[in-house]
């Protein structure tokens, strides 16, 4: 027989079920995010984040070929740089010269023409034919026409003489043809060859350089023939420059590859939630080997700055407790006293990055007790691939650099990176700013 | 435009399948396919609609972590509830679980016949149905819920909340008390069914 009781209880069960069956209930759309991004979904199939690994991927092309097309164009032009100071301090030394012997035979290289450089061209088709580009001042250029024949060309150690020349080999059999660039403030002087013998210090900064300029005549070739594939060292000036950070790899195009072995340390803010109490929040105070973070980059550098792709994964942990009803009487040495108990939770999460970056290299090359020692500075763009989050990140690291071989150095040494933007860990939403140490060794291979 | 294209799940089962293989895409179709009804089941079990939130998040991520231990597929419905009912379950354990102790256990008098309350129910809207059961304790709200609507015997929930099976038939009648006299003043204040 059925009591009243289980009347009821029928009813209610009967009606409730009817009304709650079908019941659903819209979503907050940030649900769908934090859930989805909390689980571990396979990053690489995500939309989104294909996305934005392609676009990392092409910028990083971009700049390469960029860069590697603008060093080739900087390589087809040689280049006699003449440098002598007007101070008399400067009377005294030797000038420098350097010779850059990067010259194709079967071209006529682009002269690096600037708003105060005269261009002299010889087209070697044609050696009747002048071509005389003037953007400056005409008086260095007749300075140089009218040397009149082939005649070594005496640099006036009084002014600060800047000469540029490119110039085009001769190919069997034809006249050594030139495409000379001389730098408009430069005073060239034409001599008389027998001036030189009186002034013996003037002879070390004579330089033969042979002119074929058919417009103002046919000169004799036989006397010197330059050759732009020699390179003149002469005695380096001692100044404040060399006391500098090296830009010894100024405008060399090169690959950079790093790795990087973290420990992470975490500023943690615990919100306030609804209906939750936290208690005792921890990080590890310990370092081991299985919670230490890495991060791989690669990418180009030109000059003193580096173009960096990086991939790397972080190893979060931290302890924390729900505080629950319960109590505990815990003695100590003379007195009782009442501890909350709380239920105890455990994160370890492994964070993966994907970024592109920027960084500043610097090497110390003076004969102190630093000579060799580096130093780099960057900014970080890095996208987190389960929470999805962007986070920026500004790092620094020193150390020595070791040359392997003539193109190629190691560099080792501490590093340190820190996040600027904190994270919000999906279960707990607590926020997370980490902040990186750890040991760098990278490679650089320039061009 | 697309440059990556979603790929189809023609059936169930491979829904699970690309869930259990971390696919993204399938994961977001699941998500898609269970979000409206589950979070309904979260609105039942939970006192405001931010519980709610919180359970529904807090149960579907648990489903993407364990949906590789699936093994029968076809009862993938029923395991889907099982988790976001154990997660608000837990849910309430963590803060609120001594509350049934210091709760006021008020008993109804019982004035209305069970054909009236099963006619009053289905003549109330749903939102105030589920008012008057969001406002029951947290205890109460979930053996309701368990006993009423999801058909769990007392000796299911007595295991599902740790406690004797004698525990779960009392605090059962206890609660179904509050919920009549809760049921009788709207009913009495609405519809002017007498007491």
């Amino acid at each position: 027989m059925k009591s009243p009781d289980n009347n009821i209880d029928r009813a209610l069960k009967a009606a409730l079920k009817r009304k709650f069956d079908d019941f659903e209930a819209e979503v907050e759309r940030s649900s769908e995010d934090i859930i989805l991004t909390s689980s571990n979904r396979s990053y690489w199939q995500s939309a989104g984040s294909k996305s934005v690994v392609f676009a990392g991927l092409v910028t990083v092309l971009f700049f390469s070929s960029l860069l590697y097309f603008s060093i080739f164009t900087e390589k087809e032009t040689a280049s006699v740089n003449i440098n002598t100071e007007s101070n008399s301090q400067s009377r005294r030394k030797s000038p420098k010269v350097t010779h850059d012997s990067g010259v194709s035979q079967n071209k006529v290289p682009d002269a690096p023409i600037g708003n105060k450089l005269i261009g002299l061209n010889n087209q070697i088709n044609n050696p009747k034919t002048l071509k005389i580009n003037t953007k400056g001042p005409k008086r260095a250029a007749s300075a140089g026409m009218s040397s009149g024949g082939s005649k070594p060309i005496e640099i006036d150690e009084t002014y600060e003489n800047n000469i540029n020349i490119s110039a085009v080999l001769p190919q069997s059999g034809q006249k050594q043809i030139g495409d000379y660039v001389i730098e408009p403030e430069v005073s060239i002087n034409s001599l008389n060859p027998g001036k030189q013998d009186d002034n013996p210090d003037l002879k070390d900064r004579v330089i033969p350089i042979t002119f074929d300029l058919d417009i103002i005549g046919k000169r004799p070739f036989e006397q010197y023939s330059f050759d732009p594939r020699l390179s003149i060292e002469l005695p380096a000036t001692a100044g404040e420059e060399e006391n500098k950070i090296s830009d010894r790899t100024k405008k060399k195009f090169g690959f950079v590859f790093n790795t990087v072995a973290l420990n992470t340390i975490q500023i943690l803010t615990v919100k306030a939630s609804p209906g939750v109490v936290y208690q005792n929040v921890s990080v590890p105070s310990e370092i081991y080997p299985d919670q230490l973070s890495y991060k791989f980059s690669g990418g180009i550098t030109q000059g003193a700055f580096q173009l960096l792709f990086s991939y790397g994964q972080l190893n979060q942990s931290f302890r924390y407790e729900i505080k629950s009803d319960k109590f505990e009487l815990q003695k100590t040495d003379e007195e009782y006293y009442l501890v909350t108990k709380g239920i105890q939770h455990q994160q370890n999460n492994k964070l993966k990055f994907v970024g592109l970056g920027l960084k500043r290299h610097g090497v110390i090359t003076n004969s102190s007790i630093f000579q060799n020692y580096f130093g780099d500075v960057g900014l970080e763009f890095s996208r987190e691939l389960s929470t999805k989050t962007n986070v920026l990140w500004g790092n620094v690291a020193i150390g020595k650099e070791i040359l392997i071989s003539k193109n190629s150095k190691l560099n080792i040494g501490p590093y340190v990176e820190y996040s600027f933007t904190k994270m919000i860990n999906p279960d707990t939403k607590f926020q997370v700013q980490p902040y990186q140490i750890g040991l760098s060794l990278g490679f650089r291979f320039l061009n | 435009m697309k440059l990556f294209r979603s790929k189809k799940y023609e059936s169930l089962n491979e829904l699970v399948i690309g869930c259990q293989k971390l696919e993204a895409s399938a994961q977001t179709e699941f998500y898609k396919k269970y979000k409206t009804k589950l979070m309904g089941v979260c609105i039942r079990y939970a006192k405001t609609q931010a519980e709610g939130e919180d359970i529904f998040q807090e149960a579907f991520i648990k489903v993407f972590k364990k949906i590789t231990e699936v093994r029968e597929i076809e009862s993938i419905d029923r395991w889907v509830k099982s988790i976001v009912i154990n997660t608000a379950i837990n849910y309430y354990n963590r803060t609120t679980r001594q509350q049934l102790l210091h709760v006021n256990l008020d008993n109804a008098d019982q004035n209305f016949y069970s054909e009236e309350y099963e006619s009053l129910i289905d003549k109330l809207d749903i939102e105030v149905v589920l008012n008057i059961i969001s406002q029951l304790p947290d205890g109460y709200r979930m053996i309701v819920n368990l006993h009423l609507i999801d058909g769990f015997t007392h000796a299911e929930i007595a295991e599902m909340l740790s406690i004797a099976d004698g525990t779960a038939r009392s605090q059962y009648h206890r609660a179904r008390n509050i919920l009549m006299k809760k049921l009788q003043e709207i009913g009495i204040s609405r519809y002017e069914i007498p007491g």
